[in-house]
């Protein structure tokens, strides 16, 4: 009988713990919802880095505006994506905004994370003044609709460019390439000095997107004029070619580089020359991070016959289980709104999806590379965004590095890629 | 006699917190990838996946590169686990034969990688190993060794790379758990076998070996497990490049997973992943237990 109080004593215990064990996992549940004092508070996913905290100063001065909170989640570029998918699929309601790269979209579409937004387009209360929704570049409209609905705003445009040291050039007796032989002769020339040309070769999205600009810019694609796969055409494996000659006299190292590391390479004076992303071109016109602030000039990617851009773009999106939808839109109207992308490109040098700024003497003046990046923009393209390019792209990704180290023979791993891909493209 | 069976129902009752995380945090989602593996759909399309059956597993056997992953995975696992246990068990026995305060000082030294996550090793590494801008590069350019080592950017030596990066992480733990092994060990043992005139090998492999055998098989279980199951290192460093050379059976489902969205057959790989680690390290467990009871 003694043993009796006890004996309850650790029975309720363990129907504590037990409904403990059982209760949580809930805690993300509600996180953008309103606070007590009824104030709105939006939670917005995207990448983390310096462009994001001059995002997060300007979102101050739209919660003055509005008086809406919004909480950033910024997370590094490589685990984006995994964290977006696994919030938006389990419905967890934790994101209002997403800021979505145009390959992932037409994956979201399908999977219903996002919400169609053209009620919203049209709802003057909910646009900033001087909205001006046709002053959006409309190919990256059409890149965020889907089945006639507009599921994003665009905002962010990235093109892989052609940095050089136009100082250095010109002190050596060279001039700025253009053509895939004159990029040839120049990386071969510092090479042969011991540097040569920085390349983002590292197996990943970034060598792919260089790689469509080659083949594009001689004529070739990935889809045939049949509209089948035909990677190992006389244009592709050209271009492929002149990947492989081109890692041969890159700087050593190139073949583990991303964007970042060749913008890095460039930035402290030791590449000469190199292929980068225009997303960061604007950290090299910065006198506090550049040795070479000034003396940069930008080309788009070497061509064969004609440039051709590769063109990325990150979207505004309002996540379909966001518990305040239409404050959500209203952030993105904002956030893409002329005034604050120009704002944005003044502090970094992004490249807004607004057409009017291209030719704004400001930013102009302000960086040297918008006309290159407009040249790119005259003749561009995304990735493939159907269903299947995600496999296409991973083929690609592991038969160009495989080029890029000397493993493989350029012909045979396109070759390799198209029956590997077989039943993807059927 | 009578109260026999109303303690046996409070018995069963007080471990049911016990089964319910069990079969909460561990069979549910087993259970879950199992059945899912037998599907084909994309991430948060549960509901609308297509049953395939066993075409997933069947499809593993004839990927090129999940069956090269599946190598790679093995050689890391063996490789970095030799090496690990290897400098690992020789350093803690170096250390135990130091005065006391400048052996502790050394491990608590010894021990700062563990402190660091995988992905900043990772990512320490990356610039460590950088041709332009590493410190690997400039101490092999005193050497002029430059030329021979393709570290991270030649598919030869992109694994070896890797492997030196954790063992230098990882080394630390088998250290500290060898350590606590080797504080179990008798001293007298020792200094009876000295008075034998046992020399510095014949006590390390008569007595000191024999005497943390558990200790050794414990850590060979927790490391190598992990091992196998290696991702964020990797991830950091080369992706799984170059050309498909350190792509591990992680990295595998994951790419598989989030840049496929074919989250059936990572399920498949990840469960396959698990089957394998079964069939390795099983006779490990039950060699562990038998010892327990023994």
């Amino acid at each position: 009988m003694k043993k009796k109080p006890l004996q309850i004593a650790l029975t309720l215990a363990a129907a504590a713990m037990l409904a403990s064990a059982c209760s949580g996992g809930n805690e993300n549940a509600g996180a953008s919802a309103s606070s007590g004092s009824g104030k709105v508070t939006l939670t917005v996913s995207r990448w983390a880095g310096p462009h994001a905290d001059d995002q997060k100063e300007m979102l101050k001065q739209f919660e003055k505006e509005t008086g809406i909170a919004v909480k950033m989640d910024d997370v590094d570029y490589g685990q984006l994506q995994q964290k977006q998918t696994l919030n938006l699929s389990g419905k967890t309601g934790e994101y209002d905004l997403v800021w979505a790269q145009e390959i992932w979209i037409p994956e979201y579409v399908k999977a219903g994370y996002l919400l169609p937004i053209d009620e919203y387009v049209k709802d003057d209360s909910l646009n900033p003044k001087a909205f001006d929704f046709a002053d959006y570049n409309p190919n990256l409209l059409k890149i965020v609709t889907s089945d006639g609905k507009l599921y994003g705003l665009p905002t962010f445009v990235q093109l892989p460019l052609m940095v050089y040291n136009k100082e250095l050039l010109t002190a050596d007796g060279l001039t700025a390439p253009k053509t895939w032989e004159e990029t040839l002769a120049i990386a071969k020339y510092y090479h042969d000095k011991g540097t040569g040309i920085a390349l983002p070769a590292k197996q990943g999205q970034a060598a792919v997107d260089v790689f469509a600009s080659l083949i594009r810019s001689n004529g070739g694609d990935y889809l045939g004029t049949d509209g089948k796969l035909n990677l190992a055409s006389p244009e592709n494996v050209a271009a492929a070619q002149f990947w492989k000659d081109l890692n041969a006299v890159s700087m050593k190292g190139s073949s583990t580089w991303h964007f970042d590391e060749v913008t890095k390479a460039v930035q402290s004076g030791q590449a000469p020359i190199g292929i980068t992303i225009s997303g960061q071109v604007g950290g090299l016109e910065d006198e506090n991070v550049s040795q070479v602030a000034g003396k940069i000039g930008y080309a788009p990617l070497p061509y064969a016959k004609q440039p051709y851009g590769t063109l990325s773009v990150w979207n505004w999106c309002v996540a379909a289980d966001s518990k305040h939808p239409k404050e959500a839109y209203r952030l993105a109207a904002w956030l893409t709104s002329k005034e604050t992308e120009k704002a944005m490109s003044l502090k970094d040098g992004q490249v807004a999806g607004r057409q009017s700024l291209f030719s704004d003497p400001e930013l102009v003046a302000k960086f040297p590379f918008f006309p290159a990046i407009g040249e790119s923009m005259k003749q561009a393209d995304t990735q493939p965004l159907s269903a299947n390019a995600p496999k296409l792209m991973d083929k690609l990704q592991t038969a160009l590095s495989a080029v890029a180290v000397g493993q493989s023979d350029p012909k045979a791993a396109l070759e390799r890629a198209q029956r590997e891909l077989a039943d993807a493209f059927q | 006699m009578t109260l026999k069976p109303a303690r046996s129902y409070l018995a069963g009752f007080l471990v049911l917190p016990a089964v319910a995380v069990v079969v909460l945090a561990m069979i549910v989602p087993l259970g879950y990838a199992l059945v899912m593996s037998l599907f084909d759909f994309g991430p948060g399309q549960e509901s609308s996946g297509v049953f395939v059956g066993l075409r997933n597993y069947v499809a593993f056997f004839h990927d090129r590169v999940a069956l090269g992953s599946l190598g790679i995975t093995l050689i890391f696992t063996v490789a970095a686990l030799t090496l690990e246990l290897g400098i690992g068990i020789g350093m803690a026995v170096l250390l135990s034969g130091l005065p006391a305060r400048l052996s502790k000082l050394l491990r608590a030294i010894y021990s700062m990688p563990l402190l660091v996550s995988p992905i900043i090793v990772g990512l320490i590494w990356r610039y460590l190993y950088d041709p332009t801008f590493g410190l690997v590069y400039q101490w092999l350019r005193a050497f002029g060794l430059e030329h021979r080592f393709g570290g991270l950017s030649e598919p030869g030596s992109a694994l070896f790379s890797i492997i030196v990066a954790d063992v230098w992480q990882t080394t630390p733990f088998i250290l500290l758990v060898i350590t606590s092994g080797l504080a179990t060990v008798p001293h007298e043992v020792y200094e009876s076998a000295k008075m034998d005139g046992a020399g510095f090998w014949r006590t390390m492999i008569r007595i000191t070996l024999p005497m943390i055998g558990r200790v050794i098989l414990l850590v060979t279980l927790i490391r190598g497990t992990d091992a196998f199951r290696v991702f964020d290192i990797i991830y950091a460093l080369t992706g799984g490049g170059p050309a498909n050379s350190t792509m591990s059976l992680s990295i595998y489902a994951f790419k598989q997973g989030f840049q496929q969205y074919e989250m059936g057959y990572a399920m498949a790989i990840s469960l396959l992943t698990m089957l394998v680690l079964v069939i390795l390290f099983a006779p490990l467990v039950r060699k562990s237990t038998y010892m327990e009871r023994s």
